[in-house]
């Protein structure tokens, strides 16, 4: 493998070198270029593909712990085919002869589906209710109500601006949002999903409006606003406008590569789409938002104070091309194709555009095959655990249709490639509307299935889905369990304008912040809440981070433990300890006034952890009682409740 | 002239602002010819091979203290004085042997300079804060491709020296930080993990209601817990990552060895500075003494962006560098009375410099790439420049070293890993882009090197 991999990479070069020598005269370009790293290696790329589901078995192995006889999964009988993702899940379960997981019992199912679909922990006695229904159609009934709830428009903003990695202050960006940008944006996308607008509709203004981003009006030419790159000529950010709209929209991550190479001699391990194209092809696309200007708004004089500084104008201008003559930069040197030194946009389709050249792009872009398939996917992934194809910004267009397999040794990207595709088309058709989607998916008994599986779990069975993967909760679901269960509402806000755009003498608490609100999953930005009860406190911005939200640049989101994450449960002296004392939390007060410790108990378990004690649990919390005074027990088990090993995930 | 690496230097040109140095079609045929002819065997691209052969880690230190001067120091008031009708007088500007030094704010640094070297032809890549902010810590460029996965340099420190969950304490503390960047893909034992030190504790590591009551609620969630933390399920004993991490962060709660870590009074507070940076160093220094885990350790000391009023008599800079000055200097002089300081690399720099000569119409200093950089401890020699700048610290006018160009991050980089005995050329082949990652990245395919000079 090693000797491969040398001569592989001397061939490389060497063909590199002739090409080089033939095909360009000028010393611009030479070895390969910054930052790419690449190098082809079969056995590495197959690797990666293991690894993602290793992190899942590895993730599955975890959880197993957390599990509670009490939770018994439901009825021993194969699980009821609802709709085409069953077909497709189950008919390949039955050809490899996989057995599935049993149906998840109620209590497992309904903390999932609340917390998949609007971020929050059910109450005791959304619990209670839906256990005792006898309705045949409560599951779905339960679906509906949460698709339709005002929660669900935080949780999928927060996901959507996790997508395109909306913050105030991006470090790879010269113009940034600034927070008055970024709570433009972030109102925005809660309405538009409160309106049920079509994901189309969304994108297509995202890549399309102008103005100042300041102004709500103008509030989705944000994004545009995120493609400007740091320290470079105007062709770097043309081509991150590129890269966050193929990889945000269509799951097309290789443009990254793409515009700074072709991807002969560099992409062959990673995509057959990417293999064949070059880089003026990635050049061409990217085009499309030449004649996009981000203008600096600098007021005339007294800079501080004023309203728009640091604001930018998303403008369109008459004239402009992709010009092929940059020395400098974070991509290698742009040279003239013989004699071509100016590029205009043509679609990866080859249509080339007319009229407005972003208006085109986006015009192509949600009609894109691909439109359908990236968001299908990602949504896949956001209650399944792991990607149809995953990663999910690497799709390879030529790998994608079943009709059409890809030539050896290659296979079909997807592990359930119809499955993939009839998603997508679901989605087209109905309108690309989200909610749509996300029923259709949690109506399946693919997605109901039990994470507790019976048969011996093998690694093999990950891709297959056979049982449900649990997921830790998002920082913000943290949180917001622990509001909800002890009733106690922090008064969080976030700061509406940026600190230059206020007099500098404003003392930090005088800044202008947004009305208070308890739920961690309201905020716009990684940054917040920068106040808590009216005064500038970092403590709950830092309990957050602690549980990995990311911030949109640096740091991804991150579904991972750590020991801070420990000490915060344990200690937290802001989001956790107070909220558990019977003086300040309404429902440990009237939690209290139950006098039989078994059912004050039960109701305990099932307000933090969706269940009800197993055996063991009753028995042991019951006799803590007779240890320690009645209300001193109870602020000691409400503590036990957070910290108990299934309070963190989604199962 | 060619380096060890077998690169005549004189035909590249220059790294103009942020361009590449590139090389000349001729030289670079002639890599390809030599790799070809001789290095074929080599397990990956030949010009890597090039550096490769020449890979010897100088290995003197154990431990590195990363301090960033966020904000951006004015290197020509401090590690690369330049004197002019501005300099106040309060900053007294003294020879020491060779090297100027602004003895009127730095005093006490001054009487350690026998263990400080100066980069004096370092330069930055970008004069964005948040931008070269990140490109210090990763180490490459927050723009390319590679950077949405890459590790803190602290991480990869912990990756190569860390005992993992054996530890007492994290191998990468971060103090003062709050975020950035983190472990990239590497697993969560690698993160940052991050503390605000004030004397009293790490937070979060002691129980508001007391410890009495966190003894009973712990060993009444251990009790209650038992089912789901005893590694008994149907796939086997797995070892549970939150139980694990429970215990972990356990150990730190009423740990008498790191109380004493977290815990001084105002009479030691007093011999840093009493300030947020003295403490910092303070518990460098006994993160160092208790020697539980920790080998990287970064402190941010913030403010150092003076666009105005910068020679304000106690305030602007001389504020700054009086916090600056008697937070490190203490902590050189204890180390090395510890025995630590020689294997120590302690390293200070800021994510750009300011611009030079004559301040700005607000009194002054703007974003600048040219810059300096602070480095003492393992074993390197001290009292002397590395480099040197023009008339008026605008540009590099002797590079000063084997490279014969600019000091970049990406060196200053590889000059950590190699003083920790790492090896800096090495790729790993377990990224989520199944790409490669190089610890210190290429650039058109010349490999950035550790500046060895400083041990010579």
């Amino acid at each position: 493998m090693r000797l491969s991999r040398a001569l592989c990479a001397v061939l490389a070069l060497a063909i590199f070198a002739w090409a080089q020598e033939d095909s360009v005269p000028s010393e611009q370009s030479t070895a390969p270029e910054q930052g790419c790293t690449f190098r082809s290696d079969p056995a590495q790329f197959l690797n990666a593909q293991g690894r993602t589901r290793d992190a899942v078995h590895a993730r599955v192995r975890k959880f197993a712990e957390a599990h509670f006889s009490t939770v018994e999964a439901g009825a021993d009988a194969a699980p009821i085919r609802r709709n085409f993702i069953d077909d497709e899940i189950f008919g390949k379960l039955d050809a490899m002869n996989v057995k599935p997981a049993k149906i998840s019992s109620d209590e497992e199912f309904l903390r999932r589906v609340y917390l998949d679909i609007i971020g929050r922990i059910p109450s005791a006695n959304d619990v209670k209710e839906f256990v005792a229904s006898a309705a045949t159609d409560k599951r779905s009934r339960v679906i509906e109500t949460l698709i339709t709830a005002p929660e669900f428009n935080d949780k999928w903003g927060v996901w959507f601006q996790d997508l395109v990695g909306m913050t105030e202050i991006p470090s790879t960006n010269n113009r940034r949002p600034q927070i008055e940008g970024r709570n433009a944006f972030d109102g925005w996308i809660r309405e538009q999903l409160s309106h049920n607008r079509p994901m189309t509709a969304i994108v297509y203004d995202t890549l399309t409006r102008g103005g100042n981003n300041f102004f709500t009006e103008n509030a989705p030419a944000n994004f545009i606003v995120l493609g400007s790159a740091g320290m470079g000529p105007a062709q770097d950010t043309y081509d991150q406008m590129l890269v966050k709209s193929a990889t945000s929209y269509l799951g097309l991550g290789h443009y990254d590569c793409l515009l700074c190479h072709s991807g002969r001699n560099h992409l062959e391990q990673l995509t057959v789409w990417g293999t064949k194209g070059t880089r003026s092809d990635a050049q061409r696309m990217a085009a499309h938002f030449s004649r996009v200007r981000l203008n600096n708004v600098v007021p005339g004089t007294g800079q501080y104070g004023h309203a728009l500084y640091n604001s930018t104008d998303v403008v369109d201008a008459a004239a402009g091309t992709y010009d092929l003559n940059t020395t400098f930069g974070n991509r290698p040197g742009r040279t003239p194709i013989g004699s071509e030194r100016n590029l205009t946009p043509e679609y990866r389709d080859g249509t080339r555009a007319t009229g407005n050249w972003r208006a085109a792009f986006a015009n192509k872009l949600i009609n894109d095959p691909l439109f359908g398939i990236n968001f299908a996917n990602r949504l896949w992934k956001e209650f399944f655990g792991i990607g149809l194809v995953d990663p999910v910004d690497t799709l390879d267009p030529d790998r994608l249709d079943a009709n059409k397999p890809p030539a050896s040794p290659w296979t079909l990207q997807a592990t359930h490639p119809q499955l993939l595709i009839k998603l997508s088309q679901f989605f087209v058709e109905n309108d690309t509307n989200l909610r749509e989607l996300i029923k259709t998916i949690v109506h399946s008994s693919a997605y109901q299935l039990s994470s507790r599986y019976e048969p011996e779990w093998k690694v093999e069975y990950v891709p297959l889905f056979a049982r449900h993967y649990p997921r830790r909760m998002m920082a913000e679901e943290v949180h917001d369990a622990i509001v909800k269960a002890t009733g106690v509402m922090p008064q969080l806000s976030y700061q509406l304008v940026n600190n230059q755009t206020i007099p500098q003498i404003t003392p930090a608490n005088s800044r202008p912040k947004s009305d208070p609100v308890a739920w961690a999953m309201k905020m716009p930005d990684a940054t917040e809440p920068r106040f808590l009860n009216g005064t500038q406190n970092g403590s709950v911005v830092n309990f957050l981070n602690t549980f990995l939200r990311g911030n949109r640049d640096t740091a991804r989101r991150a579904e991972t433990g750590s020991i801070l994450q420990q000490l915060s449960l344990m200690n937290d002296n802001t989001v956790v300890l107070p909220k558990i004392k019977i003086a300040n939390s309404p429902y440990l007060k009237e939690l209290a006034k139950i006098t039989d410790n078994g059912e004050l108990v039960d109701d305990l378990w099932l307000t933090f952890l969706s269940r009800k004690p197993t055996t063991a649990e009753r028995s042991k919390a019951v006799a803590h009682f007779t240890k320690v005074a009645r209300n001193t027990a109870i602020e000691d088990l409400a503590w036990v409740a957070v910290n108990k090993v299934d309070f963190l995930f989604s199962y | 002239m060619r380096d060890r690496f077998g690169i005549d230097w004189s035909n590249i040109k220059g790294s103009h602002f942020w361009a590449r140095p590139q090389l000349s079609r001729r030289l670079f045929f002639r890599h390809c010819a030599s790799a070809v002819g001789g290095y074929f065997l080599m397990p990956s691209r030949p010009l890597e091979t090039v550096a490769k052969a020449a890979v010897s880690p100088i290995g003197t230190a154990k431990n590195v203290i990363f301090i960033l001067m966020a904000g951006g120091p004015s290197h020509c008031d401090t590690f690369d004085l330049k004197e002019g009708v501005w300099t106040p007088s309060f900053m007294a500007p003294t020879s020491y042997g060779d090297l100027r030094w602004p003895q009127g704010i730095m005093p006490l640094l001054g009487e350690q300079l026998d263990h400080i070297a100066l980069l004096r032809s370092t330069k930055s890549w970008a004069a964005v804060h948040e931008l070269s902010r990140t490109w210090i810590q990763i180490g490459r460029n927050p723009i390319s491709g590679l950077a949405k996965i890459a590790p803190h340099i602290g991480s990869v420190v912990s990756l190569e020296l860390g005992l993992g969950r054996k530890a007492t304490l994290p191998a990468f503390v971060s103090l003062n930080t709050g975020s950035g960047p983190d472990q990239g893909y590497l697993t969560p034992d690698h993160s940052p993990f991050y503390v605000n030190p004030n004397g009293n504790g790490i937070g979060n590591a002691s129980h508001a209601d007391g410890q009495g009551v966190f003894d009973r609620r712990f060993n009444l969630l251990q009790d209650i817990d038992a089912e789901n933390r005893s590694g008994a399920s149907e796939l086997g004993g797995a070892v549970d990552e939150v139980a694990s991490f429970n215990l972990s962060a356990r150990k730190l709660m009423y740990n008498p060895d790191v109380n004493r870590i977290f815990t001084f009074d105002a009479a030691q507070r007093a011999l840093y500075g009493t300030t947020a940076f003295g403490n910092a160093c303070i518990t460098a220094r006994n993160l160092l003494r208790a020697n539980l885990g920790t080998r990287f350790i970064q402190i941010t000391m913030g403010g150092w962006d003076m666009h105005q009023n910068i020679y304000t008599p106690n305030a602007g800079l001389q504020n700054l560098t009086r916090q600056f000055d008697s937070g490190l200097a203490p902590l050189i002089a204890d180390l090395k009375t510890d025995g630590l300081l020689d294997e120590t690399l302690i390293i200070a720099m800021g994510e750009f410099g300011r611009t030079t000569g004559s301040p700005n119409g607000q009194a002054g200093r703007d974003h600048f790439l040219q810059q300096a950089v602070l480095v003492a401890g393992a074993k390197i020699r001290g009292k002397r420049a590395i480099g040197a700048t023009d008339e008026a610290a605008r540009a590099t006018s002797e590079p000063g070293w084997s490279a014969e160009r600019d000091i970049r991050v990406e060196d200053v980089e590889a000059t950590i890993y190699s003083a920790l005995g790492v090896d800096w050329t090495t790729v790993r082949y377990d990224d989520p882009l199944g790409r490669g990652f190089e610890y210190v990245p290429t650039n058109q395919g010349v490999q950035y090197a550790p500046i060895h000079e400083l041990w010579s």
